[in-house]
């Protein structure tokens, strides 16, 4: 940052002395943080650790020996949770600061640890009989009270992603990167309505004030997981959809209402990308279903649709932006 | 030369320095919304999540326009001429956009850019790929068309194009000239991306080259990449020479690629740490964990799960260890966070939850999982 401008700045009144002091600090202060760098080396620590753990005992099972393998991993995620909880800040429903970058890492692996020994026990003993959605929950449950009880917003993802799980769906890139097990209508039913209830446990965690700041992810993973599902829905209910469109049309004016009420540009864009592609859909299918012309003419509409409705796209976000830097106070 | 008012980037430069110190929170949000007020930003460059919005949707609109416009006038989608021509009024398009519109990185001019470009090397390549040596032309005029891209559009990823291509366009001038000397080419684009790395260097401390201090901030980081690549032993080893049957590394090329697989990183790395470099220090890191990859590939049995564990276990040792006994202020290194990053803890617990996911029995109790999860190093047949 080069000092001379923000110098006048204060000569011309619009920084107070504490502000210019504070920058004139920051310009002599050469430390670099390499705090996120670090953050990046635990989680692959972690990564690595349980990954090579997981591959040597599937590899040697018949060698170590099941009780061998359930005491170390017992061991040591109760050493991993006795750790954090000697080194956690009193829990509290607010927002409680993390003791530490360790603290979260080693909380993580003591939770990867033991969600994997209830999956080994169950593989192995059976100890939930064939009732195998509850090895699911079990460990779904010990994580949002993990995460709840030391404030981690990995756990709570990892939870969210075991809710799916035991409700049938598989979050992972996969969905974002071709339609993994959304492809069956009863799976995507149910992945739409676990889309709303996280939005709905966010809008609950932030008026009880329970963990307020958990609400951002549960509405990332919820907003996501509504318009995916009902995109798919779409063509997966096809001819049929227009149930789909209702769903899909709710979500994207809830979506609008709540990126105008805490001017959020990054709802805003969602939710306008996400609707045009619903409407799309719907002229495409309507070109598509016209009988009276011929199909080039058909080729030339859907191409012709897309050209101006691209540009109708730039004018309304360029207008939105505008909108929501005037009521930021930026024009 | 540059499209862009450099009176005006001088005045966004100063709006972005007013946002940075906000975000340290050096400065209070009266004063913040009172400076932005009073010095508005010259051009229209919004946040970006709208950038990105504006860029998709700007990408539908150019694409679908040129398929009409095929399919209108029944003109061929390889016919040089309609590319041309439809390139260049893209390019018009982008220069409206620039000096009537005031658009600077604004999604709409950065794909405005890269579809005209694309267009017209399209039209390039149906031109030539007749001649003799199309590969050969086309590369060169690739490269040239970028070096003036960037130079007109200061655009980091013209910049970086402008780069590989170059690199490319050196391996089909060796081929033409020699064979055996095409199979130099390793060491003729380690020398390239080293003297790449210090022009660049010098070029991003010129006051009056600061509108392209970007540019040259990524090609050092593109070099250096490239750099890593080039001078490691596997990457040699196993996509260069054995695509030359019967060739096979002389003892001196064998030790030198060995040398430079453990000292380029070291160098990146050590470099970086004492000049205080980020970017270098990142890219350092990435090439060390190739080289000791590279190292485990050639000279050890050592079972991958074991290595991950004695990784692993070292990693979180490592990390604890300089959490513990690490001063900043004596080697200038700090691991305390230094602004409000909400955003990046969000994304980090997202990639949490989509990178450990799941560790689920699956209902027909056969292995060990429902697959697609990680953790505890189950993939898909767990």
């Amino acid at each position: 940052m080069m000092p001379s401008f923000f110098e006048y700045l204060y000569e011309q009144g619009l920084l107070s002395e504490a502000s210019i002091e504070k920058i004139r600090q920051k310009q002599s202060d050469k430390t670099i943080s390499l705090f996120w760098d670090l953050r990046l080396v635990l989680y692959a620590g972690v990564l690595l650790l349980t990954g090579g753990l997981g591959v040597l005992i599937y590899k040697n099972i018949d060698h170590i020996g099941h009780l061998a393998i359930i005491g170390a991993m017992a061991v040591t995620s109760l050493f991993c949770y006795s750790f954090a909880l000697k080194r956690m800040n009193p829990f509290s429903w607010n927002e409680v600061k993390s003791p530490g970058v360790v603290f979260d890492y080693v909380l993580l692996l003591g939770s990867i640890l033991m969600v994997t020994l209830i999956g080994y026990i169950q593989y192995q003993y059976r100890i939930f009989g064939t009732e195998w959605k509850l090895a699911t929950f079990i460990p779904m449950l010990i994580l949002f009270y993990t995460a709840y009880f030391f404030d981690h917003q990995g756990l709570l993802s990892m939870a969210i992603v075991n809710l799916a799980a035991w409700l049938g769906i598989t979050i992972n890139e996969k969905v974002f990167t071709h339609t993994n097990q959304l492809n069956d209508k009863e799976t995507l039913i149910t992945a739409a309505l676990l889309g709303a209830a996280l939005i709905l446990f966010s809008w609950l965690s932030r008026i009880s004030k329970r963990k307020a700041h958990f609400q951002t992810l549960y509405h990332q993973f919820g907003t996501h997981l509504y318009f995916i599902s009902s995109f798919i829905a779409l063509f997966i209910f096809s001819p049929n959809y227009y149930p789909w469109v209702l769903v899909y049309l709710a979500g994207s004016i809830y979506h609008y209402i709540k990126s105008v009420k805490d001017h959020s540009y990054y709802y805003m864009v969602i939710t306008m990308i996400y609707t045009y592609g619903c409407i799309s859909f719907i002229v495409v299918d309507r070109i598509d279903k016209l009988s009276t012309i011929h199909y080039d003419l058909k080729d030339k509409l859907v191409f012709a649709y897309f050209t101006f409705s691209s540009i109708a796209l730039i004018f309304l976000l360029i207008r939105q932006n505008k909108i929501f830097r005037k009521h930021a106070g930026l024009q | 030369m540059l499209a862009y008012n450099k009176d005006k980037l001088d005045a966004l430069m100063n709006r972005t320095m007013v946002e940075e110190a906000a975000d340290l929170g050096l400065i209070s949000e009266t004063e913040t919304a009172s400076i932005l007020v009073r010095y508005p930003s010259p051009f229209f460059s919004p946040r970006a999540i709208v950038r990105i919005g504006l860029g998709i949707a700007t990408m539908i609109a150019v694409s679908t326009f040129f398929s009409l416009i095929l399919l209108i006038s029944g003109f061929n989608m390889g016919d040089y001429f309609i590319q041309f021509l439809y390139g260049t009024a893209v390019f018009v398009v982008l220069e409206f956009m620039i000096r009537n519109k005031s658009h600077f990185r604004s999604g709409i001019d950065d794909l405005l850019l890269y579809q005209g470009f694309g267009t017209i090397m399209a039209g390039m390549y149906s031109l030539f790929e007749r001649t003799s040596d199309p590969y050969l032309v086309i590369t060169a005029m690739i490269t040239l068309a970028a070096i003036a891209a960037t130079i007109r559009y200061a655009d980091r990823l013209m910049a970086g194009l402008a780069l590989i291509v170059f690199m490319v366009f050196t391996g089909y001038l060796l081929k033409k000239i020699n064979l055996d000397l095409y199979f130099y080419l390793p060491q003729v684009m380690l020398v390239i991306a080293i003297a790449c790395w210090f022009v660049a260097a010098k070029l991003v401390t010129k006051p009056n080259l600061r509108h392209y201090s970007h540019c040259f901030e990524f090609l050092m980081i593109l070099s250096l990449i490239i750099a890593g690549l080039v001078s490691n032993y596997y990457v040699i080893s196993e996509a260069w020479y054995d695509s030359f049957p019967g060739k096979e590394f002389t003892p001196f090329w064998k030790y030198f690629f060995i040398a430079t697989t453990v000292l380029v990183p070291l160098i990146t790395m050590i470099t970086g740490f004492y000049q205080k470099d980020k970017k270098r220090i990142r890219v350092g890191s990435f090439m060390v964990v190739a080289a000791v990859m590279t190292f485990h590939y050639y000279f050890t049995s050592t079972p991958t799960e074991v290595l991950c564990i004695i990784y692993g276990s070292l990693l979180l040792l490592i990390c604890y260890w300089l959490l513990k006994h690490h001063k900043p202020k004596e080697n200038g290194i700090s691991f305390t966070e230094k602004q409000d990053s909400a955003a990046l803890y969000e994304i980090e617990s997202m990639l949490i939850g989509a990178g450990v996911g799941m560790i689920t029995p699956d209902h027909s109790g056969s292995r060990f999982g429902g697959g697609s999860f990680g953790g505890a190093g189950s993939g898909g047949s767990y």
